[in-house]
């Protein structure tokens, strides 16, 4: 076969084109890795199971994990559907629905892989070995019993026997081939020969129109991307790369304000990201040599109070326009700034006083600004043949007067801004995660005061990956998100952030070129209701975890 | 604003009515020096200062204000041992393991009555580096009953103790605008320390020299021996504030000069060799050459200030001028039988409201009839106060405005950083121009993080001071002899 030369916007092998200078990324390994991890399902419709190994029947258990095994979606499964789909918008073809495949992923809880093992306690991560219960303190959960966020509260997680040994998620964006996958599956569990395996956890989830979440949000707008090879073929990358190779932003970014991230930083066994220079650094290395291929999972069942939040902006808006600076507050307007984005997902480092909802169309604009700096102009090779095109610069907003410093997407993402921990870009990737989120409940109802269907039950299941829990996720959530002045002075996160220290709750300084106030809240609108730390094996490990090539670790 | 204030407004001077008013306007005087030698050192005659004295600007308008906040545990002891077995463990007793006090890599030494010199001082210092510093106290069963932490200056207690002589050059009349008030210093060391301190405690019971290996311009020889200090003024390495217990900041690089030092320093455009201008926050120390990559609190600091220096604003310290702990995150602390223990934080100096903390312990109220070691967190009991620490996060107010018309030209850099030979994430500043490759051994053997005997601190590396790149070709942790506490001998 002859193998094209040229880079090619629509090619599935020149994913980028070639430029002077850059690293050579490793070839990841598309056979072991879980695809939900690379490249991400992106299914539309989930289900989570969580099970826990019967009491005496471990042997029963493996006996049906392994059957499971060849079930388990690759990053070469997932990544070859995500192509097909890709090239089919690309052609506009008329099909009446995008292609779908119901894919299956598996992690264990440390409780889990301690009876599949003999060296779980080798994993290196103090907190993954700890498990998230212990740590809810710390995460900024509420810490009394009487309250919903309590971990003696949560659905799944919230102690041992309530912590699945084994994750399950499922997905699919047909619904009906996800039904079906998950039915099976359910019947296979509670049916014969006894599978050693009780659920303890059942959820389903399903993205909602716009993909927004329940506040109203369009989610998963930015995301950072991993480096990363298919096949020995010098440019077979993961990571689409569409920056014009003249610009040196290509050798960081797969598009305007995607920074690329040395994959260590998500699976084991690769390059992690040095926060010093561009180049890779030390192999993520995680204790047994099992986990090589693997990551750890972050799973946080979150419920939204939608009625809590909308009360918040109003009062807080009555507050608002009685002072002149802020005398044109809207709720919009504030959620906004609470965010960052607007609801279709324009920012407001490019979009500053109302929505551009076109703007979610252009993945090479909406995610390209910066905080301490401003971005320039950047060319992007968007059609094959095609020139160029010119994707306009935004300006810094240093002082947070446009995008205000306690916003989401500036908390989580502070991109080129100096932060507490020392550095600025290079070390802000080293704590990003790979966030695979998805909501579950119905809708709140649109119109105002109309009955709630759902009786508030709805919110969102964070799930992320990474190789480091204490050095990723608790970086992001515990420093940034939960601390008033994390990753700079300014404010908690007032949209996801938490602030459980007794009689503390949460504040923040809205400042403009014309003045400031402080926005505070003894509620919450996001509360912990379950949760885990887990570990999602290679495929060749979980083979040996249940079995199939003898004991792992022994 | 008519003068600086004390550090978080503190009021130690009042309990001296009679002398509150000199010491007020004395500090003042002191910090207003600082602010003009960063003004005048940080500019040429080509390119002009962008830091300047908020005190001495008359252009209409109030500047703009910034808060810069870093984490409070030392981040090269948490680089240092991140591939360790148990890192956790092994940066947490570092923070705590003090640290013999050498002067150019000499050893304080003793002068007796007749100028002969003595033995060699054992003196310490904490390997705590990021303007809070920690200790704590145990029972005689080993239990931790509380656990202090400061953010204070030496040099406020200088003045507290000396009077303005050793901050200012003989001739000039400001040295003599206070005299030192040893009482009111003993006076705060009881009250907040322990009751059994003693004047004698805190001073210098005899001369003390070291050896000064720099070369004398006018000689070519090395300096010599000579005297940091004279018998009867105050030690601020002193038992009470290092092995004892803890009154103030004893890390050479803990100084307010060192502030100025990274501010000043930071006020300067810089360009790499490229012609760009340099910006990541760890290149600008390394390029400028203030203050110590491996920190989380001098690259904060300088990409803060650089920030606004890039943008043409000029920068200053607002006041009071100060380091402070800016507040402790208390989520997933507990009894041991979940209790909540958030009213062991107490805050014993400075404004806790205000977020400018430079004193504060902790300390289980004993109505809960449990100590601090029996307190929970993330289920494990507290062992070091680096634990603590790790939740605790610092804070300075910087200022900018527009002062300077046009452009400032970028100025080329004056250092570099060499990674570690054996652990490259650590790096240190020398003079540009160094090969890296050919640094001898002894350039990284100077400060390996120090162990309790018994414990292996991996390969030795250099660690500290970076004040003066023209005179250094290594970087030691060192007092700042030039215009540190040893100053008051002169040169």
């Amino acid at each position: 076969m002859e193998t094209p030369q040229a880079f090619d916007p629509d090619s599935d092998v020149i994913t980028g084109p070639e430029i002077p200078g850059a690293p050579v990324e490793p070839v990841l390994d598309a056979d072991e890795i879980q695809g939900n991890i690379l490249p991400g399902f992106g299914s539309r419709h989930q289900v989570l199971l969580g099970l826990k190994v019967v009491e005496g029947r471990i042997a029963e258990a493996k006996s049906w994990l392994a059957r499971l095994v060849p079930s388990i979606a690759r990053l070469r499964d997932v990544n070859a559907v995500r192509n097909l789909r890709r090239s089919l918008l690309r052609r506009q073809a008329a099909l009446p629905a995008a292609p779908s495949a119901p894919w299956i992923n598996i992690a264990f809880s440390i409780g889990g892989l301690r009876l599949l093992t003999t060296d779980a306690d080798a994993i290196r991560d103090p907190s993954f070995r700890k498990g998230m219960a212990l740590l809810s303190g710390s995460l900024g959960d509420p810490t009394r019993p009487e309250q919903e966020g309590h971990p003696s509260r949560w659905v799944v997680g919230g102690a041992a026997e309530t912590t699945p040994d084994v994750l399950l998620i499922l997905g699919a964006s047909d619904a009906c081939q996800l039904r079906d996958l998950a039915e099976g599956l359910r019947m296979s569990l509670a049916g014969v020969p006894a599978s050693g395996l009780r659920t303890i956890y059942d959820q389903e989830a399903f993205v909602l129109d716009g993909e927004k979440e329940h506040f109203g949000f369009r989610d998963g707008v930015s995301q950072v991307a991993a480096r990363g090879r298919l096949s020995d073929l010098p440019l077979h990358f993961l990571t689409r790369r569409y920056i014009d190779p003249a610009d040196p932003r290509a050798l960081t970014h797969g598009k305007p304000g995607q920074p690329l991230v040395w994959p260590g930083q998500f699976v084991f066994g690769y390059p992690t990201q040095q926060d010093d220079e561009g180049g890779p650094g030390p192999i993520a290395d995680g204790g047994p040599d099992w986990m090589r291929n693997g990551s750890f999972l972050v799973f946080r069942r979150l419920r939204q109070d939608v009625a809590a939040f909308r009360a918040f902006l109003r009062e807080q808006v009555a507050e608002l326009v009685r002072q002149a600076p802020f005398a044109e507050m809207t709720e919009a307007r504030l959620a906004a700034l609470l965010v960052g984005r607007w609801p279709s997902g324009a920012p407001l480092m490019r979009s500053p006083e109302r929505d551009d909802p076109a703007m979610v169309d252009d993945s090479f604009a909406i995610n390209h600004f910066q905080f301490n700096d401003p971005a320039d102009p950047v060319a992007v090779l968007a059609e094959a043949g095609a020139s160029p095109r010119l994707v306009a610069g935004a300006p810094a907003d240093v002082l947070g007067h446009v995008c205000p410093r306690f916003s989401h997407i500036r908390k989580v993402n502070p991109r080129d801004l100096p932060t507490d921990q020392g550095g600025a870009f290079d070390q802000t990737l080293t704590f990003q995660v790979l966030r695979r989120g998805i909501t579950w409940g119905d809708p709140f109802p649109q119109d105002e005061g109309a009955a709630d269907p759902a009786d508030g039950q709805r919110g969102l299941l964070f799930l992320c990956y990474q190789t480091s829990i204490r050095g990723q996720f608790e970086v992001l959530n515990n420093k940034w998100m939960n601390r008033r002045n994390g990753p700079q002075d300014g404010g908690h996160d007032l949209l996801v952030g938490q602030n459980h220290a007794p009689a503390a709750g949460r504040e923040c300084l809205l400042r403009t070129s014309q003045g400031e106030a402080t926005l505070k809240t003894m509620a919450d609108w996001v509360i912990p209701t379950g949760g885990g730390y887990f570990f999602a094996p290679s495929i060749s490990a979980l083979r040996g975890l249940v079995g199939q090539e003898g004991p792992v670790g022994a | 604003m008519d003068r600086f204030h004390p550090p978080g407004f503190l009021e130690d001077f009042a309990r001296r009515p009679d002398g509150a008013e000199d010491r007020a306007k004395a500090w003042s005087a002191i910090v207003s020096s600082w602010m003009d030698n960063a003004a005048v050192t940080y500019g040429t005659p080509e390119v002009p200062s962008l830091f300047f004295n908020p005190l001495k600007d008359e252009t209409p308008g109030e500047p703009a204000s910034a808060a810069v906040a870093w984490d409070a545990f030392p981040r090269f002891l948490t680089r240092w041992f991140q591939e360790d077995d148990e890192p956790d463990e092994k940066r947490w007793l570092a923070a705590e393991t003090l640290r013999p006090l050498r002067i150019n890599g000499r050893a304080l030494r003793r002068v007796d009555e007749q100028g002969f010199l003595g033995e060699e001082l054992q003196l310490f210092y904490r390997q705590q580096d990021e303007y809070c510093e920690w200790h704590a106290d145990r029972d005689d069963q080993g239990r931790i009953t509380r656990i202090c932490f400061s953010s204070e200056a030496p040099e406020y207690w200088e003045l507290l103790a000396e009077g303005t002589r050793p901050f200012f050059a003989q001739g000039d009349p400001r040295r003599d605008l206070v005299a030192g008030d040893p009482g009111l210093v003993l006076e705060l060391y009881q009250e907040h320390v322990n009751p059994g301190v003693t004047a004698d405690d805190l001073v210098w019971p005899f001369d003390v020299a070291f050896f000064d290996d720099d070369t004398n311009s006018q000689t070519g020889q090395p300096f010599g021996w000579r005297f940091y200090a004279r018998k009867g003024t105050y030690n601020p390495f002193n038992k009470w504030t290092t092995t004892d217990g803890i009154m103030h900041l004893t890390h050479p690089a803990n100084t307010l000069r060192g502030e100025f030092r990274v501010a000043g320093g930071a006020s300067v455009r810089r360009r790499d060799g490229a012609g760009q201008a340099v910006v990541d926050p760890e290149q600008l120390v390394c390029c400028s050459g203030f203050g110590d990559p491996n920190r989380s609190s001098d690259p904060t600091i300088g990409a803060a200030v650089n920030t606004f220096a890039r943008s043409g604003l000029s920068v200053s310290v607002a006041d009071p001028v100060g380091l402070y702990i800016s507040e402790l995150a208390l989520n997933g602390f507990s009894g041991p039988a979940g209790e909540d223990v958030t009213a062991a934080w107490r805050v014993d100096r400075g404004n806790q409201e205000a977020r400018m903390i430079l004193r504060a312990r902790f300390e289980v109220p004993a109505e809960l009839g449990f100590t601090v070691d029996q307190v929970l967190l993330d289920g494990d009991g507290i062992r070091f106060g680096g634990q603590i620490a790790d939740r605790m996060q610092m804070v300075l107010t910087g200022l900018a405005k527009r002062l300077v018309d046009g452009p400032v030209a970028l100025r080329a850099c004056i250092g570099q950083c060499c990674p570690h030979p054996d652990n490259p994430e650590i790096e240190h500043v020398f003079r540009s121009g160094v090969s890296c490759a050919d640094l001898p051994p002894s350039a990284w053997a100077e400060v390996p993080p120090v162990l309790p005997e018994g414990e292996v601190a991996l390969e030795a590396v250099a660690a500290g001071e970076t004040a003066d790149l023209e005179a250094v070709t290594t970087v030691t942790a060192e007092p700042d002899v030039k215009g540190g506490l040893g100053s008051r001998l002169g040169r």
